[in-house]
């Protein structure tokens, strides 16, 4: 055990190893961005603690398949480096350490641990650093695809949430399988996903590298592959192709695909609520040039809903989210991302790159359990038709436009956020006394910060059925005039949901509105 | 906080049930312009072929 001040200086020793030397350690991104993680605009780290011949179960898989079949003696022991809040030397900590009772407060100033692998330049292991300030609401940092972990350090354990991290070794893993290995981190939790080490991840993947060539060491996976890898985990994945081609001539791009921020916005949004991590597929700027890159959403910042004048567009509160945070294997955890505009996005790539050329995104893969079959697509086509009928029929009296939260939610958690809300007692207790899909689709319609409706749909059913599920309305005088308005006008907006279903939408939300004015 | 119909309605709105005329233009306009929107969010799950082999390696 070694107890270090926390320093530039120190945390480039504690990361160095016996082939890659602290200078080296200080040219590399990763270090870059730990030293503002963890330095005092970040975590405000004051101790590093080095705990030696560590054993890492993720880096034995892949010391076992390649490492300990080169010529050069790779050792099989890492190096683990604990972060720490407070200040304290080898005496404080060897007091803290013989205590019978576990010190609940020094161990409140633990922030987390960096593996370091005893393999050149590519160092950064199994990392678990905790999150900047974690809230569910508005406002406020929502890191939606954390879960909890269990560090066990000198007979103490100390319970917080993050999301694991490392860096791609370039030959196990590049950064695709780095990405998917984050992402499984977190939905391995659930009883459905296996957590699988980067080299089974890219064996997953495929059986050759694209060029035919060998797949270890690894030249990177394709779109298909990284599905393919998420498939074999036990997940299926939803993928979101770019929506628009733009050109920026001073770029030297020509015309290319990607997808709008709106849309990308839509998507973290509406997935965010099941808290699997969300694969983006970025291009960004490179060595002069552009590449493709693969980054783990497991956050966001997303402002309240506020009112907005009524207009043409329908409105989305998804727009509401200004940055979010992502693990890109190439600099580190939660790394703070900014949406610019339109298209662009503002990343540690742009930030560091010396003409500050933007990053784009070019695919959004979506992991999800297999039994959600319904896409946020499906969805927001049935809202389109329920805002134009809504529109039609609050006609130039509402005050504030309709604005659209869609969303998908374990049934259970819904029930519990309906439990918080001040519907009706009668109203209430229908609903939570209600048997429930799994996983439900919820399109919250708001009228600036007042919440009019919950349209509830079933994410496990299939689309060509009609998936309705139920309505809550949270201005019950709404209700009759509503369903009168619907059953007059019933054949003219029959035409918003076309369907094959003989059950019919306008039928189903006539049936789910309540007549009698409370 | 429980809130009622007048908060969200202009000052003395009354909100009725009306029917839609056949011949109104505007509205059958408006319900044409959701309907294309509609085409243009199934667009989206249109399959890109080309956009799946693009290989993802820095």
């Amino acid at each position: 055990m070694q107890i270090l001040t926390f320093s530039n200086d120190n945390l480039a020793l504690a990361l160095s190893n016996d082939y890659t030397s602290p200078e080296v350690i200080s040219s590399k991104n990763h270090f870059r961005f730990l030293q503002n993680y963890l330095g005092n605009s970040g975590l405000n780290t004051q101790t590093i603690l080095v705990e030696e011949d560590y054993v890492s179960k993720d880096y034995l898989q892949d010391y076992a398949t390649y490492y300990a079949l080169c010529f050069e003696k790779y050792p099989k022991f890492c190096k683990r480096i604990h972060f720490f809040g407070n200040e304290f030397d080898n005496k404080a900590i060897s007091k803290i350490l013989l205590d019978q009772e576990q010190d609940e407060e020094f161990w409140k100033n633990y922030l987390g641990f960096v593996v370091v692998k005893p393999i050149p330049f590519t160092i950064i292991g199994y990392t678990v650093l905790k999150t900047y300030n974690n809230g569910s609401g508005f406002n406020s940092r929502n890191f939606w695809g954390t879960r909890e972990y269990r560090v066990h350090l000198f007979g103490n354990e100390i319970k917080f949430d993050s999301l694991a991290f490392q860096e791609q070794d370039s030959v196990l893993s590049a950064c695709a399988t780095t990405a998917i290995w984050s992402m499984l981190n977190k939905a391995s939790v659930d009883y459905y996903t296996k957590l699988k080490s980067p080299n089974e991840i890219t064996k997953d993947a495929d059986r050759t590298s694209l060029d035919g060539s060998r797949l270890f060491p690894n030249k990177g996976l394709n779109v298909l592959q990284i599905c393919k890898a998420i498939e074999n985990s036990g997940l299926v994945s939803e993928v979101k192709p770019p929506n628009q081609m733009v050109n920026y001539p001073e770029l030297n791009l020509g015309s290319f695909n990607l997808l709008t921020n709106e849309y990308t916005k839509k998507v973290l949004n509406a997935y965010s609520p099941i808290g699997i991590p969300i694969i983006l597929v970025i291009k960004v700027p490179n060595g002069g040039g552009y590449g493709l890159h693969a980054i783990t959403v497991s956050g966001f910042i997303q402002n309240p809903p506020k009112p907005i004048l009524p207009k043409n567009e329908v409105s989305w509160l998804s727009k509401n989210i200004d940055k979010f945070y992502a693990h890109d294997d190439q600099w580190g955890p939660f790394a703070r991302i900014e949406f610019d505009g339109d298209h662009k996005l503002k990343t540690p790539w742009s930030d560091f790159d010396p003409r500050k050329n933007p990053t784009f995104i070019t695919n959004i893969i979506v992991p999800l359990y297999p039994k959600v079959r319904i896409s946020y697509e499906d969805i927001e086509f049935l809202v389109l038709g329920i805002d134009a009928f809504l529109t039609l029929f609050f006609g130039d009296l509402i005050l504030n436009d309709l604005v659209w939260d869609v969303k998908i939610e374990f049934g259970n958690n819904f029930k519990t956020s309906v439990k918080q809300t001040e519907l009706e007692g009668d109203t209430k207790i229908e609903f939570l006394t209600r048997s429930l899909p799994r996983y439900l689709w919820v399109a919250s319609c708001y009228s600036g910060d007042i919440k009019l409706f919950d349209f509830t749909f079933d994410a496990t059913d299939i689309k060509s059925g009609m998936i309705g599920n139920g309505i809550l309305c949270y201005l019950p005088e709404i209700e009759p005039k509503l369903k009168q308005y619907l059953i007059t006008n019933r054949a003219y907006l029959e035409q918003l949901f076309r369907h094959n279903s003989k059950k019919n939408y306008i039928d189903f939300f006539i049936e789910n509105l309540k007549n009698i004015e409370n | 906080m429980k809130f009622t119909l007048s908060n969200i309605l202009k000052k003395d709105a009354e909100l009725k049930s009306q029917s839609i005329r056949a011949d109104d233009k505007t509205t059958s306009d408006f319900i044409q312009k959701t309907r294309e929107k509609q085409d243009q969010v199934l667009r989206l799950k249109e399959v890109n072929r080309e956009n799946l082999q693009m290989v993802v390696q820095l």
